[in-house]
């Protein structure tokens, strides 16, 4: 009896499901993937293939080394401001192509946008069955580099990230259900915020 | 050059080895001899056969039976002696009076026939012209405080016995000091004593038959003449196993409890071994246990609980060592219990199972 008890206990296990936004909601895509130069145009265009945007959306958990700073850049600086202190975490990153028509990123409805993105994202399967237990920051880079040459540790090319975003610092384990990515900018104008947020950790 | 094989011990080693042994043996363990009494409901009380409790030999006991009354023909005798008035022989009368035994009637308190025997008597001596000897009997009568019975004697015979019971009742009276078992209930002349001895009686002058009952005695009883003797001291044997049954049945019957001290000492007496218990059925299985007559442990238990409870019994009154705490079953139970119980909590409160969270889009 005492060892079927054990037992039961032992063979409990629970599952959180945790999904990704793109976005402060479920309606929108955050200004990190919108990102303007200071000529007013669009980072994004060095992805564009004919009338189509191609580029891959890389997922990585980025380890902060067991500390749980605020959501702010300053904050997650000062946490990661050694060298090692925040890594990526895993073996391997999760990298998944898009392929958009030029004609939907215009549009002021993003539904339609943000329909076609995440039945593409899917597609792929889950990021991950098993996320890291610990503090960590979920960060979102759009890149025109292939996902064979995304490899872990592997810097991004700055030249061709087109966007990025990231979650505030979470314990994947102690939570259940949506988390939205986002950059934190004021304005459209954030070519280099998005270039200082592929590059994080230092 | 001599030497000595490994395995060869010198003599004193050979004795430390025998007293090691010695002393780590069990010793051997005789069951203790414990004689039980069963009584009321036996449905009750079950089976308890003499290996009932481990480390005990029950030897069951019965009450001995009653023993029956002695055959008594002072009846007889006072029936033959009447007719013998009756028909005027009154040698014949006198005669069979001598036969019967007046302070024993007493002694028994049969008031009655002894009034009726000196009354006789008296009767038969006026007739019989022995004119002292029926004044004496009519004394006697009178001093013993018995009536005058409705037995129809001649009209003299009932003046001489009236006059008597007047002089008797004018005559003074003397403090008669007695003593015996302590508590013991006293009968003078037959009737109750009004005092449980020892104590002082006031009584006319003449003989009277003092008697001591008392549980656990034999009665005892012994005439004596007032005012010549100022105290007396009665000596009451032990009761005989059947009377102390006797004793300890009457007891019950008038709603004395079983095992109290005085009970408990006629117990022993019915037992007669060192160890006795006693175990009653009812609603609830009482017992006691008796050890030299001393009552050593007393107890109760649910009906057929009764190798339980002379069990318990016998752990209270030391007949039987009680085992460690460690070696008790109850022990174990409990502290198997409350590990699980611990460990439990422990784990409840403790034990994160493991999460896994999917991450997806």
């Amino acid at each position: 009896m005492r060892y079927l008890v054990l037992f039961a206990l032992l063979g409990c296990e629970r599952t959180h499901d945790v999904s990704i936004r793109l976005g402060p909601d479920d309606q929108s895509v955050t200004t990190g993937f919108q990102c303007r130069r200071a000529d007013d145009t669009f980072i994004g265009d060095i992805a564009l293939v004919g009338d189509r945007l191609k580029f891959n959306v890389v997922v990585d958990f980025v380890d902060l080394g067991g500390g749980v700073p605020g959501c702010r850049g300053e904050e997650l600086v000062k946490t990661c401001k050694q060298p090692g202190a925040c890594t990526i975490a895993g073996t391997s990153r999760f990298c998944v192509p898009l392929d958009l028509p030029v004609a939907l990123l215009g549009q002021a409805d993003q539904k339609q946008l943000i329909a076609l993105v995440h039945d593409q994202l899917v597609a792929q399967g889950a990021i991950t069955t098993d996320a890291p237990n610990g503090p960590l920051l979920i960060r979102a880079v759009a890149t025109t580099e292939s996902c064979t040459a995304i490899t872990p540790g592997h810097p991004f090319a700055l030249a061709q990230v087109i966007g990025c975003a990231y979650s505030c610092p979470v314990v994947l384990d102690e939570i259940d259900g949506p988390i939205g990515l986002s950059l934190d900018v004021l304005d459209e104008h954030c070519e280099a915020q998005v270039k200082v947020c592929a590059s994080f950790p230092p | 050059m001599a030497s000595l094989a490994p395995w060869r011990l010198t003599s004193g080693t050979r004795a430390g080895l025998i007293t090691l042994v010695a002393a780590c043996a069990a010793a051997p363990v005789h069951p203790v001899s414990v004689a039980v009494l069963v009584d009321g409901d036996r449905g009750a009380v079950g089976a308890l056969g003499p290996s009932a409790v481990s480390g005990l030999e029950l030897v069951p006991i019965e009450l001995p039976a009653p023993a029956p009354l002695a055959g008594d023909d002072t009846s007889a005798q006072l029936a033959r002696a009447r007719a013998a008035y009756a028909r005027g022989d009154h040698a014949a009368c006198r005669s069979e009076l001598a036969k019967v035994d007046v302070a024993k009637l007493l002694a028994r308190a049969d008031r009655a026939l002894a009034a009726r025997a000196l009354t006789l008597e008296a009767a038969c001596a006026y007739q019989a012209l022995a004119k002292e000897d029926a004044r004496a009997a009519a004394a006697r009568l009178a001093g013993l405080g018995l009536e005058l019975p409705e037995t129809s004697v001649a009209p003299d015979a009932e003046q001489l016995i009236g006059d008597a019971i007047v002089a008797a009742g004018k005559a003074a009276r003397s403090p008669l000091a007695i003593r015996g078992a302590i508590g013991a209930r006293l009968t003078v002349d037959g009737r109750p004593g009004g005092c449980a001895v020892p104590c002082t009686v006031d009584l006319p002058p003449g003989d009277h038959v003092i008697a001591l009952d008392a549980d656990g005695f034999a009665p005892a009883w012994q005439v004596v003449r007032t005012p010549d003797t100022r105290d007396v001291a009665l000596a009451q044997q032990p009761a005989p196993r059947e009377l102390a049954a006797k004793q300890w049945r009457d007891r019950l019957g008038r709603g004395l409890p079983p095992t109290d001290a005085t009970g408990v000492a006629l117990l022993a007496r019915i037992a007669m071994v060192p160890r006795v218990a006693f175990v009653h059925g009812g609603a609830q299985l009482t017992g006691a246990l008796v050890v030299d007559g001393a009552l050593r442990a007393r107890g109760e238990r649910a009906p057929g609980e009764s190798p339980q409870l002379v069990r318990e019994l016998a752990y209270d009154a030391g007949v039987l060592r009680r085992p460690a705490l460690w070696r008790r079953p109850a022990f174990w139970i409990a502290t198997s219990a409350a590990t699980l119980i611990v460990s439990s909590v422990v784990i409840v409160t403790m034990y994160q199972p493991e999460t896994k969270t999917m991450v997806h889009f």
